[in-house]
């Protein structure tokens, strides 16, 4: 059996079935879900810790999620709930606003449609535009979901699941069959459960949701609701449209024949940066998750989250693949945890080759350095040794991060609401800077340190007391007695020396001072100039009682910040707990066009051949480079049209300057002509050029870089 | 309500007070007393202006840091080209002291290039037969000898002819075009593009002896090709590197990442080799999406039909997409790789195809492994199916040929040779009753008798009709039109009616063809 071809010319589908057995009558309904499929990493050490890692935080995040929504969605619901209350011409709408992030919206929906099953009414159909190309397909997709729904609440045994399922035939549902089996649902009063007697007074609302309101086709909406609208006397239908871009694309794809049977309230849902910057704050800059993300890929992830899709999903997809990629390093990276006990376990179970490969790490590099002649040798050739070295630094390094970021929570509240946030108003603007330098010795630090210097009394008390509140909350928590408590008493101290000012006495004092000061006597222009140039002379007003305090509360805060808010880089092994390793970016955006660009304008840089391709000018060719690469770079020089004779001429006279004979009809080494023929097919199926019939023997160019 | 026409005065209008104030330091400049003055307000608004742009947008901070290639490089406007660029690059490439031979080549050739673009000013559009430039080719040999300082002597011939052209025929290398910052320069374009005029020689193919290489020939010629040995190794070297990446591809696939490469050079290759190396266990589904007969209802019929052996496959692709979805939710325990060559090909660009493979692509068990080439192939994903489709860019550039893909496409450089054609021909022949075969028989000699004749329309149908009644074939008007509906239907035969009414017939197929056809079957 010839299996393996997946060449022909009649087909262009191939099926391996690898000894795959398709799944025989009975069907698992349900899997069991426990049994997480093993693969082949599993036995590794660095993937169980990452994938348990990683399906902590996921799990974190889906709660979070509901969190995060259930604002905007309980009024939603509310208003759902309330919107039959009263006999209703129009079909009461919700147009939700939910930004341009497509991609996350699926996630909003789905716990939307949930909450509306658990407290509205148990009738909720979601139509995605793809589903509904026309009005039939729409109507038999809300309908089957309605009934299909209702067949689960009845009864939640799985023949009957099955069976019912595909019992009606598609033709059979309209909207006069949904009335038939409603009215049948609430008059008759079917005898189940008495949960259902309960419901069955109240009509349920049918719920249609909307999440794609743009890409429905504006024919098939409008006749949608028209039709709905003369059943709403029966069917109490309700609304959702989920809207991406503005309100106005409402009234442009509705009519007003069509809108004026609708009455349509209108909710906001938050801007995905604020989204952003919860599930950041919650769960990546928490105190449990090890994984730090370096300064530089940060950047780039708060780069493509701002300036390409907006998309929350996306950027949690990016830290995950710098999380796979992180781990994938090998075993050492186990280590990031912050269960000290389990760091334990793991550096005792490590082999020989795991040290090592924890020794190719850079930082390890100047942590030899510093140490003297002995110990450098014992690092390096001991392992045991070594172990308990790495199992302190790791320990320092898991310190440091829980206070890095207790600190610079300390400092958002300090900075965040100064004229101009020099430093930003979010924590990823600073954490962004923090993670790549020494924050404190950046200009925008020192302005903002400046400004602080400026503060009225009550701004600061209120944000002290706010640090303190932050940081004896974490001291609680973890219970651990240290200098950072020291930190907190100094600061409580200050606190109160600042609340006990009375500004009126402060300002007496200062009052009198200025007295004293103040020209009591004036005798003659001359004396008073004198008086004049002394009191410039003086350095600066005696500052207050206030101010001192004030100072020294600036200088104690500053001070603490500087020992804790120091770059990552300058700890050794560092790099177990934070990647900043760039050249993801490419795998991540993808350069598809670059790399194109690149092979053909300077093939050395991926064959490396010095001989034959390297130039020092990206335009200059020679004859030894690839075929394709000659053949573009003549391209490059024609015009909209490229006359292909021409076009072999020259390739020729570049890829066989031996060749002479020109005489009459010209003779081309077939062998030559293939090459030329076949570079350029290539360049066509790149999309370089296109044949065309403009002129004989003559392609078009389609673009114009080079 | 008789107002006074506007008079119009032979008056200059005043200028402006700044245009004066510029005026007036120009001069100031020009005669010398002053060295540089410059509009203090005039600075300082467009400083201020700078400022503030500067200040207002936010600019990504290290998105473009490392791109590989600046922006500017690749997306540019079309800009002039000189006439004989191709010239200018050959022999910028031919070192100064080569054989005699080679410059007198490329100095023929410029000859060539210059002497057709006078031909081409006078008739654009003409279609040269070929014997146009033979009167030009014979005094090429005259004029070889003539140095290259005589080009610059004919420039000025063309602008008396009143084209506007910058020919700069200086061979001066191109080298000296470094790359400036990028400036849109907007004259250059309207330039361009205002004249629709097609500016290039008139040489065709057919001056060859063998203007177009046959498929079948390409393909042996292709086959005995041979790299240089460097070329070789370093290619082999690229192929090793990528395949070095194949285990963390498998764990990215695993981890529910897709993964999409892109670079120069066959993909198909390397996926072959993966798919061999480590997808022996799992069901795969190669998909060829060159294939220029795919459609997105022969993946998921794959899918449905071949794999999950389903007996009622819905006509919908939603539905059967949404019964994949279904089947592999139900079946954790196994994993299907979708192989795809060619994601962006022709037949599966399309948006519906596109979003039926990211729902796909979506599902945790189902795991897409797709290559593109077409350097525009991004494109066709918007945000949200970019999102579904989670890829994973993998840049595995291996120059090595696309000799598959190319197979399918229609290249000006290949002879259609229509092998195809004819084995299709000649299985429908075989079908057919021996009456209709006659008739078609009937229809190819008479179209191969003529052969020679420039002008020849087809078989009108009334020659048709009495050759068949003569040969007891058809007794009837009626009879023969049933048998050529049968032939249309097939496109074994075009019909085509004349201005004057009358009908014809026509084989769609090449002489050489029809005869190797009529040689098999008479």
């Amino acid at each position: 059996m010839d299996e393996k071809e997946s060449v022909s010319v009649s087909k262009g589908v191939f099926v391996f079935r690898n000894d795959f057995n398709p799944p025989v009558g009975k069907r698992k309904k349900k899997h069991i879900e426990s049994k997480r499929a093993e693969n082949a990493f599993s036995k590794n050490l660095w993937y169980r810790s990452y994938s348990t890692l990683w399906n902590k935080l996921e799990h974190e995040i889906e709660i979070l999620n509901k969190k995060i929504f259930s604002s905007v969605l309980n009024d939603l619901v509310t208003f759902i709930k309330t919107s039959h209350d009263t006999a209703v011409e129009e079909i009461p709408t919700a147009a939700l606003l939910t930004g341009i992030n497509m991609p996350d919206h699926r996630a909003q929906f789905l716990t939307l449609s949930n909450q509306i099953k658990e407290t509205v009414s148990p009738h909720v159909a979601c139509l995605y535009s793809q589903d509904c190309q026309s009005i039939k397909c729409l109507m038999e997709h809300m309908i089957r979901q309605f009934i299909n729904n209702e067949v689960f609440d009845i009864d939640e045994t799985e023949e009957l699941i099955e069976s019912s399922r595909y019992q009606y035939k598609k033709s059979q549902l309209s909207l006069s069959f949904l009335k038939c089996w409603y009215e049948d649902l609430y008059k008759e009063k079917p005898v189940v459960s008495p949960k259902k007697k309960k419901t069955k007074s109240i009509r349920k609302i049918l719920v249609v949701i909307i999440p794609d309101f743009e890409s429905f086709n504006a024919q098939v909406l409008q006749k949608f609701i028209l039709i709905a609208s003369c059943y709403v006397k029966v069917l109490p239908f309700a609304f959702v449209f989920g809207i991406a871009t503005q309100l106005t694309t409402l009234h442009t794809t509705l009519p007003y024949k069509v809108s004026s049977k609708i009455s349509i309230r209108v909710f906001n849902s938050q801007p995905s940066t604020i989204y952003l910057n919860h599930i950041l704050e919650n769960i990546f800059f928490a105190l449990d998750c090890p994984f730090q993300i370096g300064g530089k890929v940060f950047n780039l992830f708060t780069d493509i989250f701002l300036f390409y899709d907006l998309s929350v999903k996306n950027f949690l997809q990016n830290i995950k693949y710098a999380m796979a990629e992180h781990f994938s390093y090998g075993n050492v990276m186990a280590l990031c945890s912050y269960n000290k006990k389990e760091v334990e376990q793991i550096v005792k179970s490590f082999s020989h080759e795991d040290c090592e490969s924890a020794r190719h790490l850079m930082s390890f590099r100047d942590l030899v350095e510093k140490e003297p002649y002995e110990n450098q040798i014992k690092l390096l050739t001991d392992d045991e040794y070594f172990k308990t070295v790495l199992l302190a630094q790791v320990n320092k390094v898991a310190m440091y991060i829980e206070e890095f970021h207790l600190f610079l929570k300390c400092l958002l509240i300090l900075v965040e609401d100064l004229p101009k946030a020099p430093l930003g108003k979010n924590v990823r603007e600073m954490y962004s800077l923090a993670a790549s330098t020494n924050i404190c010795k950046t200009p925008e630090y020192k302005e903002c340190f400046q400004l602080l210097g400026f503060q009225s009394k009550e701004e600061l008390s209120a944000k002290i007391s706010k640090i303190i509140e932050h940081v004896s909350s974490y001291l609680n928590n973890t219970g651990r007695s240290s200098k950072i408590e020291y930190f907190v008493n100094d600061l409580q101290c200050y606190l109160n020396s600042i609340n006990n000012f009375n500004m009126t006495e402060i300002e007496d004092a200062v009052l009198e001072i200025e007295k004293e000061d103040t020209i009591t006597v004036q005798t003659d222009r001359k004396q008073l100039k004198e008086k004049l140039l002394e009191m410039t002379k003086q350095a600066t007003k005696p500052m207050n009682k206030y101010e001192k305090t004030r100072r020294d509360v600036i200088e104690c805060i500053r001070h603490t910040f500087g020992e804790y808010l120091i770059e990552p880089r300058s700890l050794y092994f560092h790099e177990i707990f934070f990647f900043d390793n760039i050249s993801i970016q490419n795998y991540i955006i993808g350069s598809h066009r670059a790399a194109i660009h690149n092979a053909l304008n300077d093939p050395y840089y991926y064959l490396q051949c010095v001989s034959c391709c390297e130039t020092q000018d990206s335009s200059a060719i020679k004859r030894t480079m690839p075929d394709i690469c000659i053949a573009y770079k003549l391209h490059l020089e024609c015009g909209k049209m490229i006359n292909l004779y021409d076009w072999l001429q020259a390739f020729l006279s570049i890829v066989d300057p031996s060749d002479t004979a020109d005489d009459g009809k010209i003779r081309v080494d077939p062998k030559l002509q293939a090459r030329f023929t076949q570079a350029v097919a290539e360049l066509e199926y790149l999309g370089f050029i296109k044949s065309s019939k403009r002129k004989a023997d003559h392609v078009a160019r389609l673009t114009w870089g080079g | 309500m008789a107002a006074a026409p506007p008079r119009r005065t032979p008056r200059r209008p005043k200028p402006s007070f700044k245009a004066l104030e510029s005026l007036y330091i120009t001069k100031l400049k020009n005669s010398g007393f002053v060295q540089a003055l410059s509009s203090d307000e005039d600075a300082h608004y467009f400083s201020d202006e700078e400022e503030h742009l500067d200040a207002d947008v936010v600019k990504p901070k290290l998105l473009h840091d490392n791109e590989l290639v600046a922006g500017g490089d690749i997306f540019k406007f079309q800009t002039r080209k000189q006439h004989d660029g191709l010239a200018q690059k050959v022999a910028e490439t031919c070192p100064p002291k080569t054989p005699h031979v080679v410059r007198r080549k490329t100095k023929t050739k410029i000859q060539k290039l210059l002497e057709a673009e006078y031909e081409d000013s006078g008739s654009e559009y003409e279609i040269s037969s070929g014997a146009s430039t033979s009167s030009s080719s014979d005094s090429e040999s005259d004029e070889v000898e003539s140095s290259e300082d005589e080009e610059p002597v004919k420039t000025p011939t063309k602008t008396t002819r009143g084209k506007v052209k910058f020919i700069d025929t200086k061979l001066q290398p191109t080298s000296t075009r470094t790359r400036s910052k990028y400036t849109i320069n907007s004259d250059e374009y309207f330039a361009n593009t205002a004249s629709s005029k097609i500016q290039t020689s008139n040489n065709t193919l057919d001056k060859l002896e063998t203007p177009r290489l046959p498929q079948y020939q390409l393909q042996k010629l292709l086959q005995n090709m041979k790299l240089s040995k460097k070329h070789e190794s370093a290619m082999k070297r690229l192929s090793e590197t990528n395949e070095s990446f194949f285990e963390k591809w498998l764990y990215l696939l695993n981890e529910n990442f897709n993964i999409l490469l892109y670079g120069l050079g066959s993909k198909r290759n390397i996926l072959q080799s993966f798919q061999a190396k480590y997808l022996n266990s799992d069901p795969v589904i190669v998909v060829n999406g060159f294939f220029p007969s795919l459609s997105i209802k022969n993946i998921l019929d794959g899918i449905l039909v071949d794999l999950l052996e389903v007996q009622e496959v819905p006509g919908n692709i939603n539905e059967a997409c949404d019964l994949v979805i279904e089947e592999f939710n139900n079946l954790p325990e196994s994993h299907l790789y979708l192989i795809i060559h060619n994601i962006e090909g022709e037949m599966i660009r399309n948006h519906k195809s596109q979003s039926i493979l990211a729902r796909l692509a979506g599902v945790k068990n189902i795991h897409l492994i797709a290559s593109i080439d077409h350097i525009n192939a991004p494109l066709i994903w918007d945000h949200s199916k970019l999102s579904k489709f989670n890829y994973i860019w993998w840049d595995v550039t291996s120059f090595l040929p696309y000799i598959e893909e190319t197979s399918f496409e229609r290249s000006m450089m290949i002879q259609q040779s229509g092998t195809l054609a004819l084995s299709s021909l000649k299985n429908v022949f075989l079908s057919l009753t021996t009456n209709s075969k006659n008739i078609y028989i009937i229809i190819v000699k008479n179209q191969l008798e003529n052969a020679k004749n420039q002008y020849y329309q087809g078989m009108a149908f009334k020659d048709l009709y009495m050759a068949c009644r003569e040969a007891f074939i058809v007794s009837s008007d009626l009879a023969l039109r049933a048998q050529l509906t049968e032939f249309v239907d097939h496109k074994m035969v075009k019909q085509k009616r004349s201005p004057d009414g009358t009908e014809y017939l026509v084989v769609p197929l090449a002489n050489a063809l029809l005869k190797k056809f009529l040689d098999e079957n008479s």
